[in-house]
């Protein structure tokens, strides 16, 4: 799986990114601990309230996501190759990914305030809307961020639009990433 | 790339299946959803984000947040 | 520092000493939000809570009359600071546009913050002003104008972020106002002001107005990321070769 090029290591993408990638991570670890700790107080609460919750969304999302960062990482090994195909389709699977992901969000909360479940109901649903939220804008910036990359991997091959395509391609899997705690702590536990 | 991609649908699976099956022993099967979970971290990480050819620095603190986390979270919920 | 093609400030000195002044306006800022805000005003750690009943706040406004009072004050002086800040700021990526567009977008970010952050101290003061003869409900809506202009003005204040990184990203490379590591701070800063948007759907717990991710968080992060930014001017403003 080893491209000749990378026998030696490196920082994929830039240094930057994954300064970024810590600071977000610490935040949403303080998230994941919240809710655990709210889980132990309120085990009976949560895990009413949990059961509410519908798994096929949850499920259908964290497929979502996982397809999308395969999508984007071939994309981004696709233009390391430097064949001259046109790879733009995996980012655009990916986008279409992401916004299947929002669109199946809306729907779920919507679902959920239909049946009078708000994020003022319980100490449950009141993180699972927060942060699921917060986490739905990090998708959001995500497809941004995933069209800019739509448009460089187009550009001739230059170390710098490898590099700005990993960070974004990062980025990108660290909104995988997150989703993949957050649906274990919320739907699955 | 693929089969990193297969195995995080396969571990998702399970996990879904793990969920939704009786919890025999409570602690047990909650533990094993967050170990789950912390597997498809790893991969995602290792393949994806391509720690695998990051410097080692790189590589082991994201493996020590995991396991810090991990920890943290299975000794709060299980 | 980024490589210079622009070597107007290695000659300018008072470009160089105006760039400083703003950062070191930024220092001065913080330093009087922590004595009007934190040590005598009670907003952070609030002395305020959004669950308290209003004869409750009342209660708690005339045990720390005096303190409130000077508090507002100095946070006047610290929210009035933001303005310099933000210029110089505004400023730095201005050097760098042949045409400028961000630097205007900027400014206007630098402005509305600053007002908005004028009003928190207005009305904080006002709280303080004569709480036995408003209805005990009007001072709680002092306290919840104050912290909802703080932290319910997340598109502002980390648009304002965003729209410091973005003109570094945009850049060519070694031409950038201020380098990449910081355009990532900012990108960090914006998230982490996120969740003062929760506030109008909480009066306790941790994302109230007086709660731990939807307060403490960002006005942490806020002052933070003023020593950050202010740090990185005078680093330029003294560097020969920027």
């Amino acid at each position: 799986m080893r491209e000749k090029s990378q026998t030696q290591s490196r920082i994929p993408g830039e240094p930057g990114i994954w300064a970024f990638v810590t600071g977000d991570l610490l935040v949403f670890s303080l998230f994941f601990i919240l809710i655990a700790i709210g889980n132990q107080e309120q085990g009976g609460v949560f895990s009413s309230a949990r059961s509410s919750l519908d798994l096929r969304f949850g499920l259908a999302n964290t497929l979502l996501l996982l397809t999308g960062s395969f999508f984007v990482a071939i994309g981004v090994e696709r233009y390391r190759l430097n064949d001259g195909r046109d790879n733009r389709i995996w980012f655009r699977l990916a986008i279409l990914s992401g916004v299947i992901f929002l669109i199946n969000k809306v729907f779920e909360w919507n679902a959920k305030v239909s049946d009078g479940l708000t994020p003022m109901t319980n100490d449950f649903f009141m993180y699972f809307f927060v942060f699921t939220a917060i986490h739905a804008i990090h998708v959001f910036v995500g497809v941004v961020i995933l069209s800019f990359l739509h448009k460089k991997s187009q550009a001739p091959f230059t170390r710098e639009t490898q590099r700005g395509l990993e960070s974004g391609a990062i980025f990108w899997h660290l909104v995988d990433l997150l989703w993949i705690m957050l649906f274990a702590l919320f739907y699955l536990v | 790339m693929t089969w990193a991609w297969f195995l995080l649908v396969a571990v998702t699976i399970l996990a879904w299946w793990l969920a939704e099956g009786e919890q025999k022993i409570a602690g047990a099967t909650t533990t094993a959803i967050l170990l789950t979970a912390s597997v498809k971290i790893w991969i995602i990480g290792y393949q994806f984000m391509e720690l695998k050819i990051a410097p080692a620095f790189l590589r082991y603190g994201f493996l020590l947040w995991l396991v810090a986390i991990s920890c943290t979270l299975v000794v709060l919920i299980a | 520092m980024s490589a210079t093609t622009s070597s107007v400030l290695a000659q300018d000195s008072l470009s160089r000493k105006s760039l400083a002044f703003c950062g070191y306006t930024g220092y001065a800022a913080i330093i009087l939000f922590i004595i009007g805000g934190v040590w005598l005003g009670g907003m952070l750690p609030p002395i305020p809570n959004a669950n308290d009943a209003p004869a409750e706040l009342v209660a708690k406004v005339n045990d720390n009359l005096l303190n409130f009072r000077i508090g507002s004050i100095f946070m006047i002086a610290s929210f009035a600071l933001f303005g310099t800040f933000g210029a110089g700021m505004a400023a730095q990526t201005r050097r760098f546009e042949t045409s400028p567009v961000f630097s205007y977008v900027q400014i206007v970010f630098a402005a509305a913050g600053t007002t908005i952050a004028l009003l928190v101290a207005f009305a904080w003061s006002l709280m303080v002003f004569r709480p036995d003869t408003y209805e005990p409900s009007i001072l709680l809506m002092w306290a919840d104008f104050a912290y909802f202009l703080a932290l319910f003005s997340v598109p502002l204040f980390g648009g304002w972020c965003v729209l410091i990184a973005l003109p570094i990203f945009f850049s060519e490379p070694g031409r950038e106002p201020f380098p990449r590591w910081v355009a990532y701070v900012n990108l960090w800063a914006a998230l982490l002001f996120a969740p003062g948007q929760m506030v109008i759907f909480f009066k306790d717990g941790p994302f109230s107005w007086h709660g731990i991710v939807a307060m403490y968080l960002p006005f942490i992060a806020f002052f933070a990321w003023i020593a950050v930014m202010s740090w990185v001017m005078i680093k330029i403003a003294h560097d020969e070769n920027s």
